[in-house]
């Protein structure tokens, strides 16, 4: 167990800036997670972290070590990589081996500290085959078991489950998180999927072009995103936005959106402050909006577009005159025609401005 | 040949479908294959001479017990065996030594590669002219670089010591560049992280080498180490430009000396009959090759 601390670590590629300026402090045995789409420099991070690659400028600290310039073998990590990456060529038994090779530990040591993991993980029936023999999920179980064999003060995650199917992801997510809550190990896990990191994350950390967008924890970034990119890319359907302009006349404040006056509630002014004039963007989770009728008075007029079912509850995904799409949780009984014309009354007490 | 349709589908089977298309190629596959293997059969088995009438006279298998016999004959297969081994060696180790040189990122990565792969489209007649000058001592390298270190004496190659070696150069020269480009595509479909994770487990750059780099290869290691076999076994071209299987018979490879007993000697039959033993020797070292090597890497894919 080691706590890791990020000092305005920054990572250039020529003119390519992969991360700008970068500084987190990570708690022992905290589950971190790095989300952000592809591109935003999470996995350069990770790399840096690794000492895979060498950090532009700025320092990497493994408790009160400098590791900056270590080598990735001297951190004491252990690195799982997207699609399990393991040794086509040898045994799954031999993979798990590597790990302790240069240990110093005996025959007997290696092979007591292989089988007990090896339990942990079931994969003890899969030790003598080779990669390609074993199923997606195996292959994962046993890239695991190699990481956790070594015993590492920091486990390090490149996006390990984006090449596994649903159901698999699901109850490797849970495995993964329950192993990390038991070892008590220090993780940092990367992934471009923001249910992923919703799920195992003590502390999320949004990266949007190479630059922190939020740290916090999941429920914190998903009820107080900080920037309208946090809180686009946290939920899953993904947050409404109107844009328009608050309008104050005779001490009634106003939303102005397209055609539509919007009354504002107490709840959302007290958290308005001042500049209540100029133009933004009001965003609104879809199980704060209502469907009304259409012509209803403060509804905004659009289009139903596609409807989902998903059983405990139904999407509506509609469109505005201006072609945006906005998308409304209703409860499972809701009808709708596509291309039926309707009216959306947000529910503004629940809205974030930006 | 009865194609007849079923009477009740009106359809081909499959087979007579396959057989259909196929027909063409097995018609020609029987001309351009079979009757010349049957017909250099027949021939083994006689003594065929031209003057004086032109006659053959079943002789059974009496060639083939006369090459058995021959001293000329085992020391031809030495010297096949020889440049052979020496051609595989080097076309294989310098093809390994370019493709990892090719897959590192390098500026006009397109050009280098146009230009690597130059040799393989030069003719085999054309590689003989070429190494012989650049062998031969009135022309060649050798002497060009004793004379620029102060020689006098003209350095020549293509000598009773040297000769095999310059054959070898030249043929790998030619072979190399289809072997590196194959090694390269397996290269790339290597994960550059497999390269992290080996650097995580402490590996040194031999061991990394073995671990990663070389596993995906070693098929086509097998693959190619086989076709460039039969090719310099079967090469005669190149070695009749360069060196016509001299000095003396120093470089007298098989399919050399089997020109010379059918085509200036004349002796069709004893030709014929050594060319089965070249058959026989290209089997025997690919089936070899596979038993030692090719059935683990084919079970290991």
């Amino acid at each position: 167990m080691a706590s890791i601390h990020l000092k305005n670590l920054k990572k250039t590629f020529g003119q390519h800036v992969a991360v700008a300026d970068l500084t987190l402090d990570v708690a022992e045995g905290q589950f971190v997670v790095l989300l952000g789409p592809s591109g935003c420099g999470k996995t350069t991070t990770l790399n840096c972290i690794a000492g895979l690659e060498a950090p532009t400028s700025g320092r990497v600290l493994f408790d009160d070590t400098d590791v900056t310039s270590l080598p990735p073998h001297s951190r004491n990590i252990a690195m799982v990589f997207q699609s399990a990456l393991l040794y086509p060529h040898l045994s799954a038994r031999a993979n798990i081996e590597m790990s302790l090779r240069h240990s110093g530990m005996s025959a007997d040591q290696v092979k007591s500290r292989v089988a007990s993991v090896v339990g942990m993980l079931r994969v003890d029936h899969l030790l003598e085959k080779r990669p390609s023999a074993l199923s997606g999920g195996e292959r994962q179980r046993v890239a695991l078991a190699k990481a956790i064999v070594r015993e590492p003060s920091v486990f390090l995650m490149d996006e390990p489950f984006s090449a596994l199917d649903a159901a698999l992801r699901n109850s490797l997510r849970a495995e993964l998180v329950h192993l990390q809550k038991t070892l008590n190990v220090t993780t940092i896990f990367v992934t471009h999927d923001q249910v992923e990191a919703m799920t195992m994350g003590d502390v999320i950390v949004v990266m949007n072009n190479a630059n922190v967008e939020q740290v916090g924890s999941p429920d914190d970034i998903y009820n107080n995103p900080q920037t309208k990119f946090v809180a686009g890319f946290i939920g899953s359907p993904p947050m409404n936005f109107f844009e328009g302009a608050f309008k104050s006349e005779n001490d009634r404040l106003t939303f102005h959106t397209g055609d539509t006056a919007l009354p504002v509630p107490d709840a959302l002014r007290a958290k308005l402050d001042g500049s209540v004039e100029a133009l933004t963007s009001v965003g609104i989770r879809p199980q704060h909006i209502r469907i009304v009728e259409a012509g209803a008075e403060s509804g905004i007029n659009m289009e139903v577009y596609a409807v989902e079912h998903l059983g405990k509850e139904t999407v509506i995904i509609l469109q505005s005159e201006a072609g945006d799409a906005y998308r409304v949780l209703t409860d499972p009984g809701f009808k709708a025609a596509v291309g039926e014309r309707v009216a959306l009354a947000p529910d503004l007490a629940h809205a974030h401005v930006f | 040949m009865a194609f007849s349709p079923s009477a009740r589908t009106n359809e081909l089977s499959n087979f007579s479908f396959a057989l259909i298309l196929a027909l063409p190629v097995l018609v020609f596959l029987l001309l351009v294959v079979a009757y010349p293997l049957g017909y250099a059969l027949w021939m083994s088995t006689h003594e065929i001479s031209f003057f004086g009438g032109y006659k053959a006279e079943y002789v059974g298998l009496e060639h083939f017990a006369d090459i058995w016999d021959s001293k000329k004959f085992w020391k031809s297969v030495r010297v096949t065996a020889s440049f052979t081994v020496q051609s595989v060696v080097l076309a294989m180790v310098m093809g390994l030594i370019l493709a990892l040189i090719l897959n590192r990122p390098m500026r006009f990565a397109g050009l280098v590669r146009t230009l690597v792969i130059l040799p393989w489209c030069v003719s085999l007649y054309g590689t003989g002219i070429m190494f012989s000058q650049l062998a031969k001592g009135q022309t060649g390298l050798g002497t060009a670089i004793a004379a620029a270190l102060g020689g006098t004496d003209a350095v020549n190659f293509v000598n009773r010591d040297w000769v095999i070696q310059v054959l070898a150069i030249g043929n790998a020269w030619n072979m190399t560049p289809l072997v590196a480009f194959f090694l390269l595509a397996n290269l790339k479909t290597i994960p550059t992280r497999l390269y992290d994770l080996a650097a995580i487990d402490r590996m040194s750059p031999l061991e990394t080498f073995f671990n990663v780099t070389l596993p995906p290869l070693r098929f086509t290691l097998f693959v190619f180490t086989c076709i460039t076999t039969v090719l310099s076994m079967k090469l005669f071209d190149f070695i009749f430009v360069l060196s016509g299987g001299g000095p003396g018979t120093t470089s007298a490879v098989l399919t050399y000396q089997i020109y010379k007993e059918s085509f200036k000697d004349l002796d069709l039959g004893y030709g014929a009959a050594m060319s089965f033993y070249l058959l026989a020797m290209i089997l025997g070292s690919t089936l070899l090759l596979y038993f030692i090597w090719g059935r683990r890497e084919a079970s290991n894919e």
